[in-house]
This record gives C-alpha cells, structure tokens and sequence, in this order.
C-alpha cells in the first residue's frame, strides 16, 4: 500500500514534533504524547544548575554562561547558589577532603529528581594530583550522570555534556524518580 | 545562600558562618563573622578547602614534568605561575643570562595578557558582587579575545604550560602579532566602557568609598603585595625593583593610590589594565622585530637536541631519552625567583638535593599574604561590605589553599 | 661556626641520595656591607651557610634562640629598615641533625635590598620561637609550617592546622609522608557486555555476537558537515 503524497504545506504551519517520539497527529496542532515524555520534556529544558564552583573549571563554568558561549540558548542558564532551588550539579574543580563533606551535604539538600555533572579530569578521577589531599574521582562521594574530560574542559564540551543529560533526563521512563543508568561521557 | 548559618552568643552577637560555597566569597572560602547587628566585630577566615597537595606532587615529578603543575594554582593567571617556577629553575640550572631575547619578548606577552584578563575577571565579578550584571558580560567577551591568542599559541585556552626551562617549548605563529595588535587596539576604548559604567557610579561609589580601609603600616605589616599595597600608597612592583624578563626595556608607570579603600584597589587595577595595554604594544612592535629570532638557549642539559639530529645521531638519541626519561639535573642549591603576577609577589622557591626532581617546591602566593589582612580590612565595617572587601582583595583559592 | 649546641648549620652538610651534579657551586658573592653590620652587631649567633643560593640574596643562619631579636633588630634599628617580611616557609631535610628548616626572607623598601635568615631545628618536638608580634604577617605562614611539619611556634596566639582537616593525622610536607598515590582503576566493561572483536581477546571473555567494544567505529559524518566540506 502506499501513500498518496501529502499536500504542500508552508514550513511554518507544520506543527513542531516533540523531540524523540512525540506523536503528533495530522494539521490539527494537537500532540499526543504520555506523561512522562511531556514531564522529561519540561526538565530536560529548563535545567537550573546550581553554582558549585571549586577551582580553574568554575572560570570555564563561568565563561560557558557569558556571552561567546551563552548556555542560555540551551535553557540551562539559570544558576542559583542555593541547592535548595537547583536540580543539576556541576562539581566543577579539585575536590579536597577537606571539602568532601560540604559537597555532600549540599548534595542531599538539592530537592529530587537531581543530576550531578562531573567536570573536568580533577572531579572526575583528580586528574594529574593523584595524592593525599584529594579525592579520586567526586563518584566516591556523589553519584554521577555525566563526565566531561578536559583541564579544563572547553566550555563547548561542558555544553555536550548538558545537551546529553539532557536526552538523558527526556529518556527518563520513571515519572518523578530518577532513573538509574550508567553514566554518559561527553566533550573531549 | 547556601551553608550559612547563624548561631547566637552569649553578649548577644550572633557568629554568621559564610562559606565554603558561597557565591561571593569567590571560591570555597569560608568565613566566620561575628555580627552585632549589621557591623563586623569579628572575622575568621578559613582558607583549606581546595588543598591540593600540589607541592608535595612537585617532588614526586622531574623539572619539566612540574610545569604543568604549576599552571594550576593562580588559575585566573596561569602563565605567571609558569614564569616564576621557570625562573626560579632557571637560575638553579644557572642559565638565566642565557635566554634569548624573542623568547623573554613572548614571556613578557603572555604575562601581561594574563594581566589584563585576571583583572578582568576580578572586575567582571567583583562588580557583579557589587550588583553590576553589565560589565561581566562586557568583560567575559574582552577576555575571550585573549584566550584564542593563549589557543592559537599553545593549543589550549587556559593552562598554557608554554615557557620552557631555558625558552620556550617553541615559536609563537606568525599572526599572533597580529592578533596581540588587535588586541591592544581594542582595550583602551574597552577599558573606558567600563570606566563609563562604574567609576562614577554612585552606586559604586557609595559601596567602594571609604570601605575596607588598609593604611599604609598595617599593609606593610601584614606583608600585601600587588594592588592592594599599592592602594594603600606604596608604589612596590617587582617589575621595577627586581626586573625580570627584560621588563627594563620597557616603558611603563607603577599607579598607585594613598586612600587604601575598595575604590582605590579598584583605580589601581584599572590604570594597570591600561599599562599592560602599554607594554604590551611595545612588546608586540619587538615581536614583529625579532622574527624567526632563536626562542631556546643552545644548552644540551636542559634543551633537547634538535629533530633532525635525533634521526641521525646516535649520541643525540640517547641524550634525548636521557633529558625526556630522567629530566634535567640540576646541582644542589635553592632559588627564589618572584615576579609581579596580577594579585602582587608570586614567587617560586624550589630546593634542589642535586637529584632529577625538586627537594621541595613553595609557592609563594601573593593572595596568601593577602587574604590575612581581611580581618583588619573589614572589622567594624558593614555585613554588606565584606563581600566588597573580599572582591577588592581578588583572592584566589587555588593559590592561597595550593 | 657559631651555631648553638644540638643545632647544625643548614649549608654544610651535602644532601645523601643522588649524587650532586659535577657542576661546582658559583662561589658566593662577598655579603653586601649591612650584611657585615648584622654579623658585628650579632656575632656569635649567626654564621653564613655554605650552600648554593642560586637567586644571589645574602643569607644568614641563625639559631633559634636570637632569631627574635635580630627580627626586632632588622624592623627597628638595621639601616636600612627592613619593613616587609616577604617569605616565610618551611623545608623538611631528613639527613641532617636538624631537620627542619625555617626560612625567612625580609624586604627594605627604603633600598629595595632582601637579606635571608635562616633557622633550623629537630628532635621529638620541634619547635622555634613566633615572630607573629614582630611581623603579623608570619601567622598563616606559620600556622603553615605547623600544619605540614609539624614545627609548632612558641607564642603563636592561633597554633592549629590551616591546610589540613583538624583531624587529620600527619604531617604531609615531611618526607616521611607518603605521596598518597591511589592505583589508576581502569575501566572493565561488565561480563555478559558486547565483547571486544579484537583479535585475542576472545581469551579474555566468552565471544559475543555483536561486533563491538574496542573495535573503531568509521568516523559519523553529518550531511551537514558533508555539505559544508564540499562547499569549500
């Protein structure tokens, strides 16, 4: 069987699909999706990432939310210093022992569902100070979604690794639990 | 904000824990301030928090390994921590003399970059503490345009690890002149934008003037360095006194200011950004000069031999893997080398045992000395003012915690 | 030499371990005349190590028990004054019968001229007196020292770590403290995964039908980035 072709129609009255799977039936603009997928929707696109600033990657940090790289376009730009208003964590810098247990503390304050980002070698496995004051890798202490490489990463890498936590938290099947896969790697 | 919390005294004070995350205490800083009402009795910083255990990794590494250790401390200024590490080897390998012109021309190009962009990021987020959000932006685009020439030269936008024991680890591009005269172009007009939008600011002023006074003995007394000694009225620059690089061959003016408060650390770095802009000019004009000059010394002990003799000598193959395998050796001894990094007297003082790798390596951290002054700087003054007073000290925990 | 009993002056002994380069130190430039003055006006007390001092900064050694008094002498009575106290750390020398050594740089602003002092001790304890009063500057420092040598200063008003957690044990700085290296773990994809369709690695793992971890994937050209190379 086949098809008949369907009529020309402007771009621009085409209704949008959403992304990854989203049903969208016919002319009529109404779309028809599950709950989940219009929740991890939602999230994916408005992620506020809490200020967490340790050492050199927090400059990155900085220069990826400032105007050549402007985070903004991708709906992530909304830093907060509390953890109380923020739902993804960017562990950016060297991790102290010292520090450990402040990272942890501000982690169980973030309200669920909540997504760390390890950024940077030092974050992600203390990089070149493989010694006593550091922790090896912020895993130890914090479970992690994604790591970015890099020393420090370039914030277009930082940027790859939120636009893939972001697929991953629109993937999210659990409605208001966060979903427990392996950890993505992203940038370089 | 985050970790902050409150705990009242029996006279009635109450101590106000800040930090270590915090968004203005810029970096994982913690300060415990006693408050009756909203003045500052009391304030105890507690620095530790980004320990990092870097000296002690130096002497697990040989002499060039170290480098890019270094990078990692000053992080808002990395070429600078390269310098002064590489000087202060330098003069242990006893080559100091010895480095050619063009590569003390690039040195002293990196160094002032790094100069103007870690004051501007001091003042991006200094006045953005101060409720200024325009000049960040403003000064994150200025800063980008140095970063590409940090890319263009050593391939990474940051942590540059460019400088060599004895040179550099090779010759700058051609169009880096170009881009440096760019550059230099630009940042006189750029640097009047910001001047516009906060030097007669009354907001500005209301928040800077006459805050967080440092005379001039209790800076001398607490050993600041850099800006914040020359806001309280001494004109000490390691440039002048102790030069380095060849910073006698340039022409360039030491701004300093006698009232000690916020505003003036602020003049201060805002004159030095346009000095830099000045040294750099001459600097770029020797560049163009000095093309195709040699950037390393001719010393087998710290320079590896040339390429095309490692292909076709023996004795230069073995000297090769001898220098990348083992590292250069310097005799036994010490040296302390400082420089005028953008926060004041960064120095590195390395120890030799006459083996491949460091006795002992110390960073002299300009922000170290200063941060200690922050109590005197801000007691009796206002809760709001602390974060003026930290901005004006443009800490960085990187290189105070090391 | 005129150091104290039970204290050794830091330049005359070599350093076990490696031999020293062959080169021979540069011969020490003649101290510089208010170098001369500190010594008549101190005598005894400090003598002028044998050592490599690389950076050219006149040095002196001192022993513990005048190291206040000439820090008193250079800030109020020296000319020229010295009114800055530059650097102040720390080294740890295992082999010698002081191990730790204290290092003092001070500054003169009136002349722009650096003198260096240095102090040295040992045994169970070690310990040199504070000069927080003399200089306010010396107190991170030596909270420092303190905290990564475990050198405590007599008549610190604040002698506790500043680097280090409060509870933690050693000294890191000494050469007796291990580096802490971890081992790299390396990543080990979980059994029952694609397998690598490298040749020999089947020994490894039982052999899987997907073609897969390990092998290189031809590089993923868009059409976007196909177009734009044509275009060039």
């Amino acid at each position: 069987m086949t098809l008949a072709p369907a009529p020309e129609q402007p771009d621009a009255l085409r209704p949008t699909p959403v992304r990854d799977g989203g049903q969208f039936t016919g002319d009529s603009g109404v779309v028809m999706t599950t709950v989940n997928r219009a929740v991890g929707w939602a999230r994916a696109n408005s992620i506020w990432p809490m200020l967490f600033g340790l050492a050199c990657c927090a400059i990155e940090m900085m220069a990826m939310s400032a105007v050549k790289f402007d985070l903004a376009r991708f709906g992530a730009e909304v830093f907060r210093s509390s953890p109380r208003q923020s739902d993804l964590m960017i562990v950016a810098g060297r991790l102290s022992k010292k520090m450990a247990p402040v990272l942890r503390q501000l982690y169980d304050q973030m309200p669920e569902p909540k997504w760390v980002l390890s950024m940077g070698a030092c974050a992600s496995c203390s990089g070149v100070y493989n010694n006593y004051a550091l922790v090896q890798g912020v895993d130890r202490i914090v479970p992690v979604d994604v790591y970015v490489p890099g020393c420090p990463p370039r914030p277009e890498s930082v940027i790859d690794g939120i636009i893939k936590l972001q697929a991953k938290i629109e993937n999210d099947r659990q409605f208001g639990k966060k979903d427990e896969r392996a950890p993505v790697f992203a940038g370089a | 904000m985050v970790m902050l919390s409150e705990h009242r005294t029996e006279s009635g004070t109450m101590i106000l824990n800040m930090g270590p995350q915090h968004p203005s205490t810029h970096g994982v800083l913690r300060l415990l301030i006693e408050l009756d009402g909203e003045t500052v009795l009391n304030c105890m910083p507690d620095v530790g928090f980004l320990h990092t255990g870097i000296e002690k990794t130096m002497e697990a590494r040989n002499y060039h390994q170290a480098i890019v250790l270094t990078d990692r401390t000053d992080y808002l200024s990395p070429p600078s921590n390269n310098l002064s590490y590489i000087l202060s080897c330098e003069k242990l390998f006893g080559v100091e003399k010895e480095i050619p012109e063009r590569a003390q021309i690039v040195r002293v190009i990196f160094c002032e970059l790094a100069r103007i962009a870690s004051h501007l990021i001091w003042l991006g987020t200094h006045a953005l503490d101060l409720g200024a959000t325009t000049v960040f932006m403003y000064c994150w685009r200025e800063r980008e345009k140095i970063l590409s020439i940090y890319e263009t030269v050593s391939g990474v936008r940051m942590m540059t690890s460019y400088f060599r024991i004895g040179g550099l680890a090779a010759d700058v591009p051609d169009d880096v002149a170009d881009m440096v005269e760019g550059v230099v172009k630009d940042m006189p007009r750029r640097i009047d934008d910001y001047e516009t939008l906060l030097t007669k600011n009354p907001i500005f002023l209301d928040r800077t003037q006459g805050v967080g006074v440092m005379s001039r003995e209790n800076a001398l007394k607490y050993g600041l360095t850099g800006p914040c000694l020359r806001g309280s009225g001494v004109p000490f620059d390691i440039r002048k006194v102790y030069p380095y690089s060849g910073y006698d061959a340039y022409d360039f003016d030491v701004p300093y200011s006698n009232e000690g408060d916020v505003y003036a650390r602020y003049m201060v770095r805002m004159r030095e950004m346009r000095e830099s802009v000045r040294i750099v000019s001459q600097a770029a004009k020797r560049l163009r000069e000095t093309k195709g000059a040699p950037v390393k010394i001719d010393n087998p002990r710290v320079i590896f031999p040339k390429r095309e003799k490692i292909h076709r000598s023996m004795e230069s193959l073995i000297h090769h893997f001898k220098l990348v395998s083992e590292g250069p050796v310097p005799p036994a001894g010490e040296a302390y080398a400082a420089i005028e990094s953008p926060r004041g007297e960064q120095a590195t003082y390395v120890f030799s045992d006459g083996s491949n790798k460091p006795h002992r390596v110390r960073f002299r951290a300009p922000g170290w000395f200063n941060l200690q002054a922050l109590p005197n700087m801000i007691n009796d003054g206002l809760v709001a003012d602390v974060v003026a007073c930290i901005g004006s000290i443009d800490i960085v925990l990187g290189e105070i915690d090391r | 030499m005129g150091a104290a009993p039970g204290q050794s002056t830091p330049g005359t002994q070599t350093v076990p371990g490696q031999t020293p380069q062959v080169d021979t130190p540069p011969p020490q430039p003649e101290h510089p005349p208010y170098v001369q003055t500190l010594l008549d006006r101190f005598g005894e007390a400090l003598s002028i190590p044998k050592w490599n001092f690389a950076d050219g900064i006149p040095t002196v050694t001192v022993s513990p028990e005048q190291l206040r008094q000439v820090c008193l002498w250079l800030r109020d009575e020296a000319s020229p004054r010295y009114d800055f106290l530059a650097e102040l750390c720390g080294t740890h020398w295992p082999a010698r019968e002081a191990p730790f050594e204290v290092t003092y740089i001070f500054h003169s602003l009136e002349r722009h001229e650096r003198v260096r002092l240095k102090c040295s001790t040992g045994g169970e304890t070690p310990a040199l007196p504070s000069i927080v009063d003399v200089w306010p500057a010396a107190n991170w420092p030596e909270r420092e020292i303190y905290d990564m040598f475990g050198v405590s200063f007599d008549g610190h008003p604040d002698l506790r770590r500043i680097l280090m957690p409060n509870d933690w044990e050693g000294h890191p700085l000494r050469k007796d403290f291990p580096l802490g290296e971890e081992p790299v773990e390396f990543y080990r994809p979980p059994a029952g995964g694609p397998a690598s369709s490298l040749p020999g690695s089947e020994l490894d793992r039982p052999a899987s039908s997907s073609a897969g971890y390990g092998a290189i994937a031809p590089p993923v050209v868009s059409e976007a980035a196909e177009a734009q190379r044509t275009r060039e």
